[in-house]
């Protein structure tokens, strides 16, 4: 089949759209494509750190339950911490998130 | 994967440079993107979904996908073609999710019945001539359906080839004519009931 002839009275009549799209439109696309790759790269980095901070926390507590009862007395000053984490869990949970997200946030404002 | 004239020979010798830019955060290259390709991302939004509200929203969405999804580009097709192909899914999937688009096929049509379609008695470019009767003409392509509308503009407009639509719409060459004989008659048609040319 051969493909049908081209027709400038089409283009002419097409080519009398009213709308189109803004005169900024690509500054205003490409600043928007920028700043979504910039937070798709934190958040890359940031779920990064978390998985560091929670390593470190479990070799902490690993550490804390191998060398714990070697030690005699050296974390008796972590007593009251301890109790209180007892008997206020979800206290203790609260605080430590709160932490983290301060230490993301601050994170974040550093490399913006 | 259409070859021969959209093959990687065909490309602009700049085209690879002009990626790896926008790839590499070059200051203005995504910009310059958006501007050199912005009008064929418009033909094919607005003339598909009508509203130039959600086409001035999904072009903005086309162009976001392209800079997300740039670094999955491979050259096999012009980056033309790609950009359209990603203009025309967003737009296409809009009208499906209103059910607004049917994409038909005609393939292994009578093409002796379809080219009689043209009617090359029927002078358009005579029945178009002034400024009032280009307005009916726009108006009339206006009125066609979401697909031949689109696949009228790209070709009559923007000038693409046939295998460029394709490479665009996954459409087959056969069908594409189709649309656009039929288009072509359905204008003739619609000039006609309007009174702007002879019966």
């Amino acid at each position: 089949m051969t493909a049908p002839g081209r027709s400038a009275a089409i283009a002419k009549a097409l080519a009398m759209q009213t709308h189109e799209l803004p005169a900024n439109f690509p500054a205003e696309v490409a600043a928007l494509a920028q700043a979504r790759a910039s937070a798709r790269h934190v958040g890359l980095n940031d779920l990064a750190l978390l998985g560091a901070f929670v390593l470190m926390i479990g070799i902490c507590i690993a550490g804390w339950f191998i060398f714990e009862p070697q030690a005699s007395g050296a974390a008796e000053w972590l007593d009251p911490v301890v109790r209180a984490m007892n008997s206020q869990p979800w206290l203790a949970v609260g605080v430590a998130g709160v932490a983290i997200v301060q230490m993301l946030t601050f994170r974040r404002r550093t490399n913006t | 994967m259409h070859k021969g004239p959209l093959g990687p020979m065909n490309q602009e010798p700049d085209e690879q440079a002009r990626v790896r830019a926008v790839l590499d955060r070059k200051p203005g290259a995504f910009e310059a993107l958006v501007r050199d390709y912005q009008k064929l991302c418009w033909h094919i939004v607005f003339r598909m979904v009508g509203n130039p509200d959600d086409a001035r929203d999904l072009c903005q969405e086309t162009f976001l996908r392209v800079h997300r999804q740039l670094h999955q580009f491979r050259f096999e097709c012009p980056l033309k073609s790609w950009i359209g192909r990603v203009a025309y899914s967003i737009a296409l999937r809009h009208l499906e999710r209103r059910r607004a688009a049917r994409v038909i096929s005609f393939d292994g049509e009578d093409e002796a019945a379809l080219e009689s379609l043209a009617d090359e008695s029927f002078d358009l470019e005579a029945a178009s001539a002034d400024e009032e009767q280009a307005v009916h003409l726009r108006e009339a392509v206006d009125s066609l359906p979401a697909v031949p509308r689109m696949l009228v503009t790209l070709y009559h407009l923007e000038e693409l080839s046939i295998a460029e639509i394709a490479s665009i719409t996954s459409m087959s060459d056969g069908t594409i004519k189709s649309h656009l004989f039929r288009a072509r008659h359905s204008l003739r048609d619609s000039l006609r009931r309007r009174g702007v040319v002879e019966p």
